[in-house]
């Protein structure tokens, strides 16, 4: 898999390619700012790019804004966003296209590699990884109004799997449930969400973004 | 005999201040109130022609100008200044600032002392050329009767006729024993015609109105450097130590993912995490001293400037004279930071050998002088100092940076203390 990390403080831009290295990633580029992220994603197609949310020179959104212009660039380029701290705002940003192929997780992960790398990896396949720490920051806040609340508890289980960017076998894993009940939640949540149909992973991403505007 | 002599010359200047001020009251009443009428009158009656608003323009900044010389004169008289203040045009261009002009209150006020300056100023001169003029006739009247002695036409001083010698050597006694009631005439009518002045001419809320500026700038001052100062503070944990616990917990996953295939290797990851703990460590004390330092805390300002001068790369010796009560605790603070701030910059841009710093408390104020020997030319709006001006000043201090090319550089802050 080949990477591009944008990460300004040098001490985690080197562990993280330290980190990807050593689980079979190639580090093809690893910048320092966000003009410098779009100019490597453009040169260099990666399969993911680890980005952090706060670049020079201001300090604050760099690296979102210069993932979502990466992406208009280069039309659905997989980004995984790491930070300090999980804002859902951010999150519904870089899943807005519908594109999928976008991670947003807290910096905390890189303490288990061979999971950030698994999640890194879903994203580059198109898929999603946001943190569990996002989910729950959702229903912290989640008034009852929302779409969300005609879902089961269990349902809701599912979706926040999803949102993480588990597979249907990794779900009924995590729920221990059977893949036929997997199946069935999954289009329950699809059904209440009112999502069109489509092909499958996009549909995924779709019930995520709609988690995610509540 | 001295006492007499000083009082009497006391009185005596008194006098001929209030003298002048009451004389020159009537030529100044007659030119304001002439430029007041005619200038509106007229100014008004040509209104309807466009040229009338030129006219009243110029009889305004007219007036303005005679209100600043009613201003010097009161002073004849008064003991504290008048302060002019008028309305600042709130943006540049000619139509604000007519704008200012006729919106201005004491503008206005201006006027209105313009026209009262003439039934004023002619009580005043009356009152004091009649007070004078019947003293001095009567205490002289010996001496100007004989010189102009004429038996057929004996002078009449309106009281009595004086006849020979002893009734005019009466006047002269009655001349003296007046004479503190026609001081007191001419007191009284200056002062009350200062008094009245200056309640027009001065803004009556100035000294309020000043402190409420200087209150809503220190304010804001004060706002901008604690949310700068919090701002410095997320940044600090942001890129030091959780950056650093980031880094940590990466080396820790990835020994322990390589702890079979490659112990050695995780060996070293950890040994890297160890000393990644440390430096973290280190981060976060440092932060936290930046905060508050603990030593202030615990032992008061003194020993913790005295702490901090030892780690100083430029040697700096601290004379503290601080008294052993405490003060209040944002005084402390600051006075510390204060000292902090310039000796980091001593051994920044300095290029001092040596530095003194002096704590000395007084009459409820802390003053910190810090003076280095370097070549100066220090800024004295640069980024530290402006913070820790913000933080002073909303404590009600004052900070003050001289800095000549060449040297020496002396920083002084003064912090009201009362505890």
């Amino acid at each position: 898999m080949r990477v591009v990390i944008a990460e300004d403080l040098a001490l985690l831009r080197d562990g993280l390619t330290r980190l990807l290295e050593s689980n079979d990633c190639t580090v093809v580029a690893a910048v320092d700012n966000g003009h410098a992220l779009i100019s490597a994603i453009e040169e260099h197609r990666p399969d993911v790019s680890v980005v952090d949310v706060r670049l020079p020179p201001t300090f604050r959104d760099e690296g979102v804004r210069a993932a979502l212009e990466a992406r208009r660039r280069v039309p659905g380029t997989p980004v995984l966003v790491l930070s300090q701290y999980v804002e859902r705002t951010y999150a519904s940003e870089l899943l807005s296209d519908g594109a999928g192929g976008v991670g947003y997780l807290l910096k905390d992960r890189v303490a288990d590699p061979a999971e950030f790398v698994d999640a890194a990896r879903r994203v580059a396949a198109g898929g999603t990884a946001l943190d569990p720490e996002v989910v729950s920051q959702l229903l912290g806040g989640r008034g009852a109004d929302s779409r969300l609340s005609e879902l089961t508890p269990r349902e809701r289980e599912v979706l926040e799997l999803i949102a993480e960017g588990r597979s249907n076998a990794a779900i009924g894993q995590a729920l221990v449930i059977s893949a036929s009940a997997v199946e069935k939640h999954i289009s329950n949540v699809f059904w209440k969400l009112d999502l069109p149909a489509s092909n499958a992973d996009h549909r995924r991403v779709l019930a995520v973004l709609a988690y995610l505007n509540g | 005999m001295m006492l007499i002599v000083t009082t009497l010359r006391h009185w005596l200047g008194r006098l001929g201040k209030d003298t002048l001020y009451l004389t020159t009251g009537l030529p100044m009443g007659i030119l304001t109130f002439t430029v007041a009428v005619t200038g509106w009158s007229t100014g008004l009656g040509l209104l309807i022609t466009l040229i009338g608003f030129p006219v009243l323009l110029v009889t305004a900044l007219a007036i303005r100008g005679l209100s600043h010389v009613e201003r010097a004169r009161a002073e004849l008289v008064r003991d504290e200044k008048l302060v002019a203040r008028y309305k600042e045009p709130a943006k540049p261009g000619v139509w604000a600032r007519v704008k200012s002009i006729f919106s201005d209150a004491q503008n206005w006020r201006d006027l209105g002392w313009a026209l009262l300056l003439l039934p004023i100023g002619i009580a005043g001169f009356t009152i004091a050329v009649t007070a004078i003029g019947a003293v001095l006739g009567l205490v002289f009247a010996p001496a100007w009767t004989w010189a102009l002695w004429d038996s057929a036409d004996p002078p009449d001083l309106g009281l009595f006729h004086v006849t020979d010698i002893w009734t005019a050597l009466a006047a002269t006694a009655i001349g003296i024993a007046i004479a503190p009631l026609g001081l007191a005439c001419v007191r009284g009518s200056a002062a009350a015609s200062a008094a009245l002045a200056g309640a027009l001419l001065a803004p009556r809320t100035e000294e309020l109105e000043e402190r409420v500026e200087v209150l809503q700038a220190t304010r804001a001052g004060a706002v901008d450097a604690a949310a700068a100062e919090l701002e410095r503070i997320e940044r600090d944990l942001h890129d030091g130590a959780q950056a650093r616990l980031v880094a940590i917990a990466m080396d820790l996953g990835l020994a322990q993912q390589k702890l079979d295939e490659d112990p050695e290797h995780a060996r070293q990851l950890l040994a890297e995490a160890r000393d990644g703990a440390t430096a973290a460590l280190v981060e976060l004390r440092d932060l936290a001293r930046g905060i508050r330092p603990a030593l202030l805390a615990e032992r008061g300002l003194a020993e913790a400037v005295r702490a901090f001068a030892t780690r100083s790369p430029v040697p700096a010796t601290v004379t503290a004279d601080v008294g052993p009560e405490r003060m209040p605790e944002p005084v402390e603070s600051a006075a510390y930071f204060v000292v902090a701030e310039a000796l980091a910059n001593v051994a920044k841009h300095a290029n001092a050998r040596r530095a003194t710093v002096s704590l000395v408390r007084r009459d409820d104020k802390l003053e910190v002088l810090v003076v280095d020997d370097g070549h100066g030319g220090a800024n004295p709006d640069g980024g530290g100092l402006k913070g820790l001006r913000a933080r002073v000043e909303a404590l009600d201090g004052t900070l003050g940076v001289a800095s000549p090319a060449g040297g020496p550089t002396m920083l002084r802050a003064e912090l009201p203390c009362a505890s």
